[in-house]
């Protein structure tokens, strides 16, 4: 027998707790170290996002082993595990969903579409990502609005990254005038474009004739910009090809639709009848 | 280029790139630069001078006529273009050197390489000729080689600034030669002397390449008419 703190205990249950002990700090000490080193490594090759998480789970998983190996000392941990089984199968139907997000965030993970800081689209939703968690992915609005969404939705969504590639290509559809000259304005809207400073000189832009619409002849026009200039570009090359276009008189319709009557329609339309 | 020299205590002002910049050096650590954009204080230690130097740009320049030179069966042209600078006034004291301002004329950009991976470039539309001119330009010789027995033309073509050397001589500034071997339609391969041209009257150099230029660099542009650089040939 052995007198601890007060506490009279048998010399073999003594001898158990104080190897569990030793199992559970060292346990610790060594999960530290596991997540620690697989943190940073995983960081280093692969993402440093990719590495906190793999820290997080290497290090929960060595700490789980520690404490399952502590408790095997005390008790029969295969039937423990037998009946968390069974527990586990009847928290899985429960928690299917939160599972199902676990995994898709593994999977988002690995498949890296996006990275923090990137502006995204998700199946609609566009901001800028602040988070990739095990569970959810975290966006800022570009109206600075919080939005979390599941990684189940995120993984099955369809996503664009916005900021991935560095050159972006503007497309302007424009009409003009059935009456009007078409080699002519695509002479101005090339003059336009090849002034334009946000333009880029290479790969050269173009003005294409794309159809007969219903109200005019339809034009696309096509220039490649920075990614970090779309916006400011397509508000200048829009204001510059209006001024020009409007300098030479070109026409751009409106939508409309010319209507005949029949003989003696119009008389009786005006009279009322 | 132009120089002033700067002690505790005095003042200068000096016009770079259209603005004023006054420069009072207010005691022996600290230098005041006021222009119209604000007050700065610079720390520099003891007499300071003030210059203004020339320098490539930081990015590529992407060259391209607008009607493709011609090249005769097995022959080497030879003509100058001119290559844009960049204007920088500097401080220096002792071996400390800050840039206060970089001056470079407008250009259009335009990207090198396929859309989804390339650099962007300043977009230069050179003229040719044979004799140097003198300015704040560089003279570029340039040596454009046709080693196939049928005629071949060249458009465009890419030259990095890490490579290019710059000389200051009597009768303007001067790069280093710089080869293009015509390897094929639309394929070229660049490669940079080590020597400027005996045109230049006694030549000084005044700026280092940045980086050894590889032997030879090998450029391609695609049908799409994008660049796709296949580096070093050997």
């Amino acid at each position: 027998m052995v007198s601890v703190m007060g506490f009279t205990l048998d010399l073999a249950v003594f001898e158990k707790v104080v190897k569990a002990a030793a199992i559970i700090i060292i346990g610790y000490i060594l999960s530290k170290v596991s997540g620690s080193f697989t943190g940073r490594v995983v960081g280093r090759e692969v993402n440093p996002h990719i590495g906190k998480i793999s820290k997080k789970i290497v290090s929960y998983t060595v700490m789980a082993i520690a404490v399952v190996t502590a408790l095997d000392l005390f008790i029969e941990v295969s039937t423990l595990l037998a009946a968390a089984g069974i527990a586990g199968i009847a928290i899985s139907m429960a928690a299917q969903r939160s599972v199902s997000n676990i995994i898709s965030g593994l999977f988002l993970l690995a498949d890296q579409p996006f990275e923090i800081g990137d502006a995204v689209d998700i199946g609609g939703d566009a901001g800028e990502v602040l988070d990739i968690s095990l569970f959810s992915t975290r966006l800022r609005t570009f109206d600075n609005k919080y939005l979390r969404i599941p990684n189940e939705t995120v993984a099955s969504a369809r996503i664009i990254n916005l900021s991935y590639y560095d050159l972006r290509r503007l497309e302007i559809p424009l009409g003009i005038a059935y009456k009007e000259d078409v080699g002519r304005a695509l002479k101005i809207i090339s003059g336009v474009l090849s002034e334009n400073r946000f333009v880029l000189a290479e790969p050269e832009p173009q003005v294409m004739v794309t159809g007969f619409g219903e109200s005019s002849i339809d034009l696309q026009i096509r220039a490649w910009v920075q990614r970090s200039e779309l916006f400011t570009a397509r508000t200048e090359l829009i204001k510059e090809i209006k001024a020009a276009l409007d300098a030479e008189g070109i026409e751009i319709p409106f939508p409309h639709r010319t209507v005949y009557f029949g003989a003696g329609e119009v008389e009786r339309l005006k009279e009322g009848r | 280029m132009m120089m002033k020299k700067l002690k505790t205590g005095e003042r200068t002002d000096i016009d770079f790139a259209g603005k004023n910049y006054v420069f009072e050096k207010v005691n022996p650590y600290f230098l005041k630069v006021t222009s119209e954009e604000g007050e700065r204080l610079v720390s520099i230690e003891g007499t300071v001078e003030i210059r203004i130097d020339l320098a490539f740009y930081e990015r590529p320049y992407f060259l391209k006529w607008s009607t493709p030179v011609q090249a005769s069966p097995k022959t080497t042209l030879k003509f100058m273009v001119k290559l844009p600078l960049q204007k920088k006034l500097v401080v220096e004291a002792g071996k400390k050197d800050i840039v206060i301002a970089a001056h470079h004329e407008r250009h259009k950009m335009a990207w090198h390489g396929q859309v989804y991976e390339g650099q962007l470039c300043y977009f230069i539309e050179p003229e040719i000729y044979f004799k140097p001119l003198a300015g704040d330009f560089a003279n570029m010789p340039v040596r454009v080689v046709n080693p196939h027995t049928e005629s071949r033309q060249i458009t465009k073509f890419v030259v990095n600034p890490d490579y290019l050397m710059l000389y200051e001589a009597e009768n303007g500034f001067f790069t280093n030669k710089v080869y293009i071997n015509i390897v094929g339609e639309d394929r070229f391969s660049a490669s940079y002397g080590r020597e400027t041209t005996k045109s230049a009257k006694k030549p000084k150099r005044i700026i280092k390449e940045r980086i050894r230029a590889p032997k030879k660099v090998l450029t391609s542009f695609s049908p799409l008419k994008l660049a796709k650089e296949f580096g070093v040939l050997e």
